[in-house]
């Protein structure tokens, strides 16, 4: 039994964690690299296409899409690629799975089977054998995730001359910072679900609820409200200007009403038998748009992208902060 | 049985009115042990007594409510020096079950400063066990001998082991404890296990603990245990004298005869008609465990304590 011990083998392996990590999770991470992969493969043949097309049609060289041959040139490309609206609308819900499938298991598996007994009383300790987790599954993941929105944003380069990039509910959740922002943020959501709830199933519906919620949260309320949009006459506004927001009329004396009030005050004049003709002479209004330019959509996406971050880095903190102190 | 390794100076493990609380229940109280080194120490009690939650305190899994626990000689648990020195099994195996033995090993390895990956290697291929069978394929006992490699394979001075027998068959409890005590008699090591089980402790231990409701009932060294208790058989009219005169842990009445388990050394005088013969341990165990209301705390008291209590061992 008496077996050589060497006193210089007291350090740890280079990598150690490394192995550990890809050993433990690889299963989850080649699972969701998998899914990454094969939208890409479409992706790119789609993209392939696209762009040679885009060059066949000689779109670069119009300056206006509003009719003629360069109007249904984009039409027919715009037509071409709508099968895709639906599959990039499910990869939205990527980063909420991504939590749930890489960050609840993470502590919630340890607890369930009781192995955070084993692994927890090793040399490493519980502290850095998170954070090494934490940190490598972390980078795994913005190395995926920002390698597939570049991909998307090649793909996206020949629509985003004939639409703004702005454009809302589409490209630009998987497009960019944000795609890569709102994984960690979720993987880092699964973490703190996984070590408070202990229990994989239940973590891993906490995941996605709030991942769904950070996505809307983000996505319909605070990103409007980013920088000050810009107002427009309606006509000089077109699909390449940027993020419409909303429209208003401005009458001839330059007073600006809300499309509602319009609407009540010309129901109000046919109630009182006015000579309609005569009224909408003497009525005339401009139609106004509120809109984000599209040259504001690297703006966007770094503060929305920035905010996110800040969500990640909370839950994170807050899983370690709960290791350490609550648990155990 | 590595009785002269540590001299007795250090204490494996030290606590000082340690307590924990789960919500309002309490698990452990008032518990004030000081654990020799070089031994191998039982703790023994019922189901919820309290043995996991103090294992768990001593291994940094858990922190107490109120008390103080230290391992190794001044060590806080969970603290660099004991996560690098101290070896603990739980309960049940607490291995990743989905990996290879191989996996198993290397993740040990991955996880430990100190790591002796021959030592875990010979282990295992002396029982032979398949390094790429998956862990949850092995059969109890093969799963336990896994786990008391990769936690040998640490070199710990110190080795917990929470209820390592109580998911084994006898055959494997054996070979288990049979591995466990060749690697003490090797290195020297000390070994504190947690165990409901009785019966099998008389030839393995040389200190017992038993924990009775979440509290300390008896601790001392097992010679000195049952050389200081007697069992008295003798008439009944007179069991009550007797009684009067010797601290009794426990009595028994068949017929007219009466049987004391009394706290007293071989030389008492004993009245005519009287007669007195030693007491095994797992008789000893099962008495106090009985009579919830004895105790006996003798042995070395933690260095912070000697002084400041000297109270009587007999309650």
């Amino acid at each position: 039994m008496a077996v050589a011990f060497d006193e210089k083998q007291f350090r740890l392996p280079r990598g150690a964690m490394t192995w550990v990590t890809w050993r433990q999770h690889r299963a989850a991470l080649l699972a969701v690299t998998g899914a990454l992969a094969a939208f890409a493969i479409a992706l790119l043949i789609s993209g392939l296409r696209l762009h040679s097309d885009f060059d066949r049609m000689h779109l670069a060289a119009c300056t206006q899409y509003d009719d003629g041959i360069c109007s249904r040139n984009a039409d027919e490309l715009i037509a071409s690629v709508s099968t895709w609206t639906y599959p990039i609308f499910l990869l939205t819900f990527m980063p909420g799975v991504i939590g749930a499938f890489v960050g609840a298991p993470l502590l919630a598996r340890e607890f369930e089977t009781g192995s955070y007994r084993y692994t927890w009383t090793q040399g490493m300790g519980k502290t850095r054998w998170l954070a090494s987790k934490m940190l490598l599954l972390a980078l795994a993941i913005v190395v995926m995730t920002g390698a597939f929105s570049a991909l998307i944003h090649w793909w996206d380069a020949p629509l985003a001359t004939l639409e703004s990039r702005m454009r809302p509910r589409s490209y630009y959740e998987v497009d960019g910072l944000v795609f890569a922002a709102r994984s960690l943020a979720a993987f880092a959501a699964g973490a703190f679900f996984g070590a408070v709830l202990r229990r994989t199933v239940p973590a891993m519906a906490a995941t996605l609820a709030t991942y769904i919620g950070l996505w809307y949260t983000s996505a319909d309320w605070i990103r409007g409200h980013l920088m000050t949009p810009v107002g427009r006459p309606y006509q000089d506004l077109g699909p390449r200007t940027g993020w419409l927001m909303d429209k208003w009329l401005v009458d001839s004396h330059g007073h600006s009403m809300t499309i509602e009030h319009w609407r009540d005050q010309y129901d109000a004049a046919l109630r009182s038998g006015a000579n309609m003709a005569e009224y909408v002479k003497t009525h005339t209004y401009t139609l106004w748009g509120h809109y984000q330019p599209a040259n504001r959509f690297w703006a966007f996406q770094a503060m929305e992208a920035g905010g996110t971050l800040v969500v990640a880095m909370a839950f994170a903190a807050a899983t370690l902060w709960w290791v350490r102190r609550r648990v155990a | 049985m590595g009785k002269s390794c540590g001299g007795g100076r250090v204490n494996v493990i030290e606590t000082l009115k340690l307590a924990k609380r789960y919500g309002r229940r309490w698990a452990l109280e008032d518990c004030t042990l000081a654990l020799p080194a070089g031994r191998v120490v039982a703790l023994v009690g019922p189901n919820g007594s309290g043995k996991t939650t103090l294992l768990h305190l001593a291994v940094g899994l858990m922190s107490q409510t109120s008390g103080t626990v230290t391992v190794l000689g001044g060590s806080r648990p969970g603290s660099q020096d004991a996560l690098d020195r101290v070896g603990f099994m739980a309960q049940s195996t607490a291995l990743y079950r989905n990996l290879s033995v191989e996996d198993a090993l290397r993740v040990g390895r991955n996880l430990n400063r100190r790591w002796d990956n021959a030592l875990a290697l010979e282990r295992l291929r002396e029982r032979d066990i398949p390094l790429d069978r998956k862990v949850g394929k092995l059969s109890g006992g093969q799963q336990s001998q896994v786990a008391l490699a990769l936690v040998l394979a640490k070199r710990p001075d110190l080795l917990i082991l929470d209820e390592p027998l109580a998911a084994l068959d006898p055959l494997a409890r054996h070979e288990f404890m049979s591995a466990l005590m060749a690697a003490v008699a090797a290195d020297g090591l000390s070994v504190v296990f947690s165990s409901h089980v009785v019966a099998e402790l008389e030839n393995v231990c040389d200190h017992l603990i038993v924990l009775s409701g979440g509290r300390v009932q008896v601790a001392g060294d097992v010679d000195d245990l049952t050389a200081s208790h007697q069992v008295l058989a003798g008439p009944a009219e007179e069991a009550g004298a007797l009684a009067a005169s010797l601290p009794v842990v426990r009595q028994q009445w068949a017929a007219a005869q009466t049987q004391l388990l009394v706290r007293a050394g071989s030389g008492e005088p004993l009245p005519p008609g009287w007669q007195s013969h030693g007491v095994g341990l797992e008789e000893l165990v099962l008495a106090y465990l009985r009579e919830p209301s004895a105790s006996v705390l003798p042995g070395p008291r933690p260095a912070a304590t000697a002084a400041a209590e000297s109270k009587g061992a007999w309650a």
